[in-house]
């Protein structure tokens, strides 16, 4: 009876409890009352008496007996745990100085998984801002919006405020409802102008989304009763910190709002953005309460420009609310038949209304197609991965085989490779994270070439990472599967006594047509990057028919400030002189447009007498309202007649000028000078002054269109853009004219302030080539290295298995190149063939792009034959590495496993 | 019983089992036995508290258990005590001692509180 030592013991507990602890017990006390009874026997005792002694000595049987299993039980189930815990930590460290002892294969590895894990962490980054996170506010899960949806338009949309409030007051559908409009106002005050974006809301917004004040208070009922009779504001955390450093003295304080006097009352808590799906609100302000009032559009119920959200009553039921919602529509709609016909409402969850409830109904397909997409890249990956743990495998199949022969079991077989990739997937998941957060750091910086502040709630947080984690478990089980299949079938005894050959052709003809498959994409997916980078490069070539270099241009609205035609007028000519006289500018002009930007007008143009055929709606003409100096300033040749002159003011007969395409659309072969025209049936006649040479004027590279100039001073316009021609860097002049325009009316907000390169740049010109750049650089990338893993982890087994072979090669004569030769040959093959498939496919792809193309032919021979060289490059380094591999095979070790 | 008295006397079975084993292996009912003889039967423990002590002193590691025949050829639980188990006797011994000798002072004590 030795003592056995610490560590057996759990292995018999073990066995214990599955022999039956239960008997164990019993057995134990059968022989304590046994003895007993057979003492007491000896001592002169009846066997019967004896025996009912002994029991009534022992005490409650069955309690001792239930008591005892229980801790057996427990114990043995402990000690179960606890071995089955120490096993895996052996596990886990003989995979982990296995996988240290071959830093390549891990890097490899590790790198192609971070890249197919972080893409899927940073798109589902994204898809969780879209879908699923609920907005960061208390109430944030229980929020729905409500939108209306009529014969006009028949996606959801914003409501009419009439209708809102009958559905408010409906208490058994709703908890609490609120509506808001969004709004761009102009804030002046001790910190200068700026345009912010605001959301007028009525006072239950920030009840309904459950809201408390950082600091002040929000809104309270009342506050949104009357007419401007409660000008507060509530700023968010973020424009308090950036307008007013945080200071909470502020709160009290007197801004301007469209140059009426208003109070900030409070600031909402950090992270709160307002409701809107994109854009980030900087303050809030009871509806109806600022400068200029919503007047009689809120008594409108056909008027339908308020977004509503709130909260069900507790307990109702999405389907059930929604069936009292439709039943609410046909009352309203048979109670107000003029406005409401047609008119149906409909709930639906906040997290399903975004960005905004009338496309929102895409998203989720949207989202899925890209899902679908990332997952496909990490399944290649995954693939890929498995290729090189397989060739791991094939070259240490013998040793599996020694530790198969010496008892390992399947299962531990099976433990060992998983806990490998387990640790692989680990690694690369972080990787991946730090991957994502690089993307949507990039991400988030994206900028639309205007002053809207966009709101891109993404962001790698733990709901990301739990996704994350489940894509690693999941990636590290199908990588770790293919070569656990593949050593199943093998007979680990039969190929001990082989020596290492013996696993099936099948998964090699798979996996090259995978290689291959890669390799085709990569040629297409290069192809297209390498076309949108040449079109950027020479879209800042391209002449559309102006000056772009050396223009400032800023923009503002003078109507919300409440300027009228008249001193509108007075201010435009003075501020146009005023910006002249600044150092290092050249020429100065007002547009009420600029090419290239959102803003866009179209007038139909309806001449007295054309020489041409016409449409009898005229002929549609993007057109812009400039001052005389406009075309000197942008450099557009006039071609024919004059300019506009200072005498073309308000009294004189109203003037035009047209461009050459115009001209020749109209008045083909003639001079169109002195020709007349209007642009509504019964608007003013206009007499044509000047030809001026073509424009691009919506996209970058467009055929010239007609195209109309109308002069200021005859044409009031509220709103205009300065354009200013610099001697020296434009960006550089943007405060001195900033000043200018304080100087004039300190109260007025500059917007959209920048060099017109700029403007080109990151406007809606080069919106789609730089979208397409980004993407196809991003995935281009991506393709090529996955590509070439693939290669590399094919070569690699290929060479694993044939070692042997080239054994017998070497031991016969075969020089190093030749061995080398044989390997690499086989990669070009495969390279080869990629890019001839691929190429064929490019062809298909690329003439979808023509669009987004600028001077460059989408089969550019030199793009092509680049990327068919870039390919053949990966081709041979990627086979390199086995090559090697193979050619310092030692025909003695190689030859020694027979 | 409250708490403190049960783990009083669940550390003073524990101590009375280890001490039975330190002559060597016995099984559940030897050990019964012999405490009963060594207190002359002063201290009454029922058998069906003994095994759970046993058990659990098993589980910490301080005994260890094992089949075996009798004498008389049946088959029984012998219990063993280990090192662990013997350095635990030793501390749990002085301990006692201590304790008991200081408790008997306090009774047999002479002068009264100053």
């Amino acid at each position: 009876m030795n003592r056995t030592p610490k560590r057996d013991r759990g292995i018999r507990a073990f066995r214990f409890w599955r022999r039956d602890i239960g008997a164990e017990v019993d057995d134990e006390i059968a022989f304590h009352v046994d003895a007993r009874a057979d003492e007491l026997v000896a001592g002169g005792m009846s066997r019967d008496t004896a025996r009912a002694r002994a029991l009534a000595e022992f005490g409650d049987v069955d309690r001792a007996r239930r008591t005892l299993r229980h801790l057996d039980e427990t114990h043995a189930r402990q000690a179960a745990r606890r071995e089955l815990f120490t096993d895996l930590w052996q596990d886990v460290r003989v995979a982990a100085r296995s996988l240290a002892r071959a830093p390549g294969f891990v890097a490899v590895v590790t790198l192609t998984l971070a890249l197919g894990i972080g893409l899927n962490s940073a798109v589902y980054s994204i898809v969780d801002a879209f879908l699923f996170r609920p907005l960061a506010v208390p109430y944030g899960k229980e929020l729905v919006v409500l939108a209306q949806t009529d014969a006009a338009l028949s996606a959801p949309h914003e409501m009419s405020y009439p209708n809102y409030l009958d559905f408010r007051r409906d208490t058994a559908v709703f908890g609490d409802l609120a509506a808001y409009a969004n709004d761009n106002v102009n804030l002046s005050g001790a910190h200068g102008a700026q345009r912010i974006f605001v959301q007028d809301v009525t006072a239950n917004f920030f009840a309904t989304l459950g809201m408390r004040p950082a600091i002040g208070r929000l809104f309270q009922p009342g506050d949104d009763d009357g007419e401007l009779a409660h000008p507060y504001i509530v700023l968010t955390h973020a424009f308090w910190m950036s307008r007013f450093g945080g200071d909470p003295s502020a709160i009290g304080d007197t801004i301007r709002i469209n140059n009426h006097p208003v109070t900030i009352i409070g600031v909402t808590p950090a992270g709160f953005e307002g409701t809107d799906g994109l854009l980030a609100a900087d303050g809030f302000t009871p509806i109806n309460q600022t400068w200029p009032s919503y007047g009689a559009s809120l008594r409108d119920r056909g008027n339908s420009g308020f977004n509503v959200i709130g909260r069900l009553r507790p307990g109702l039921s999405l389907g059930a609310a929604r069936a009292a919602v439709a039943a609410k529509s046909a009352a309203l709609e048979r109670e107000y038949p003029a406005s409401n016909r047609d008119v149906t409402m409909r709930l639906v969850p906040e997290t399903r209304a975004r960005p905004n409830v009338a496309i929102s109904g895409n998203v989720p397909v949207i989202a899925a197609a890209f899902m679908s997409l990332v997952l496909l890249v990490l399944v290649v990956a995954s693939a890929n991965v498995a290729s090189l743990l397989l060739a791991r495998t094939t070259a240490r199949l013998r040793e599996q085989a020694i530790r198969s022969a010496l008892g390992a079991g399947r299962w531990r077989l099976a433990r060992h490779a998983i806990i490998e990739c387990l640790l692989l997937a680990l690694a690369g998941g972080a990787g991946a994270l730090v991957l994502a957060n690089i993307a949507v750091r990039a991400l988030t910086k994206v900028r639309v070439a205007a002053d809207v502040p966009l709101r891109w709630r993404i962001a790698v947080d733990e709901r990301v990472m739990a996704f994350t984690l489940a894509i690693v478990v999941a990636t590290a089980l199908i990588a770790a599967l293919a070569p656990l299949l593949a050593t199943r079938r093998t007979n680990l005894t039969d190929l001990l006594k082989a020596g290492g050959r013996g696993i099936s052709g099948g998964h090699q003809r798979f996996r090259t047509v995978l290689v291959v498959a890669q390799l085709s994409v990569c040629v297409t997916v290069v192809v297209c990057a390498a076309l949108f980078a040449r079109s950027a490069v020479n879209a800042s070539r391209i002449d559309p028919g102006f000056r772009t270099d050396h223009i400032l241009i800023a923009t503002t609205q003078l109507g919300t400030q409440g300027y009228d035609s008249v001193l509108g007028a007075q201010f435009e000519r003075e501020i146009e002189r005023r910006v002249a006289t600044l150092p290092g500018v050249r020429s100065v002009s007002l547009a009420r447009y600029t090419p290239f930007g959102y803003n866009n007008d179209i007038e139909f143009v309806l001449p007295e007498a054309p020489a041409a055929q016409i449409p009898d709606n005229g002929v549609g003409a993007f057109n812009n309202i400039v001052t005389p100096s406009y075309f000197a300033t942008m450099r557009i040749p006039i071609v024919e007649g004059r300019g506009f002159e200072e005498r073309d003011d308000a009294s004189a007969p109203k003037v035009a000028m047209i461009t050459r395409a115009m001209a020749k659309r109209i008045w083909p072969g003639q001079s169109a000078v002195g020709k007349r025209f209007r642009v509504t049936k019964d608007g003013p006649v206009m007499e044509i002054v000047g030809v001026t040479a073509d424009i691009q004027y919506f996209s970058l590279g467009e055929t010239p269109k007609p195209f109309l100039f109308r002069p200021y001073s005859q044409w009031y316009r509220s709103s205009f853009t300065l354009v200013v021609h610099t001697s020296v860097d434009p960006a550089s002049l943007s405060a001195a004219v900033r000043g200018a325009v304080a100087s004039l009316d300190p109260t007025l907000p500059l917007f959209d302030v920048r060099s017109f390169d700029e403007h080109i740049r990151s406007g809606r010109a080069m919106l789609g080539t730089r979208i397409g750049a980004a993407f196809s650089e991003v995935f281009g990338g991506l393709a090529l290295l996955l590509a070439a893993v693939g290669l590399y982890g094919l070569l690699s087994y290929a060479v694993a298995q044939r070692t042997r072979e080239i054994g017998i090669r070497v031991a016969l004569g075969a020089h190093t190149g030749t061995v080398l030769r044989l390997v690499v040959r086989q990669g070009l093959i495969m390279s080869a063939t990629g890019a001839a498939i691929g190429l064929a496919i490019t062809f298909g792809v690329t003439r979808l792009l023509t669009a987004l193309l600028f001077g460059v032919a989408p089969h550019d021979p030199v793009i092509l034959g680049g990327v068919v060289a870039i390919l053949l490059t990966v081709g041979v380094v990627a086979s390199m590495l086995p090559a090697l591999r193979a050619a310092r095979v030692d025909p003695v070790t190689a030859l020694r496993a027979e | 019983m409250a708490d403190a008295d049960l783990d009083l006397l669940q550390g003073t079975l524990d101590v009375m089992i280890l001490k039975s084993l330190s002559w060597g292996p016995m099984h559940g009912f030897g050990i019964a036995k012999w405490i009963r003889q060594t207190t002359d039967g002063v201290l009454q423990i029922e058998d069906s508290a003994l095994y759970p002590a046993l058990h659990r002193l098993a589980h910490r590691g301080l005994v260890d258990a094992d089949w075996a025949l009798t004498e008389n050829n049946r088959r029984a639980k012998y219990y063993t005590l280990t090192t662990k188990g013997r350095q635990q006797l030793r501390s749990r011994v002085q301990a006692w001692e201590k304790y008991s000798a200081a408790v008997a002072q306090v009774v047999r004590a002479t002068t009264a509180p100053a």
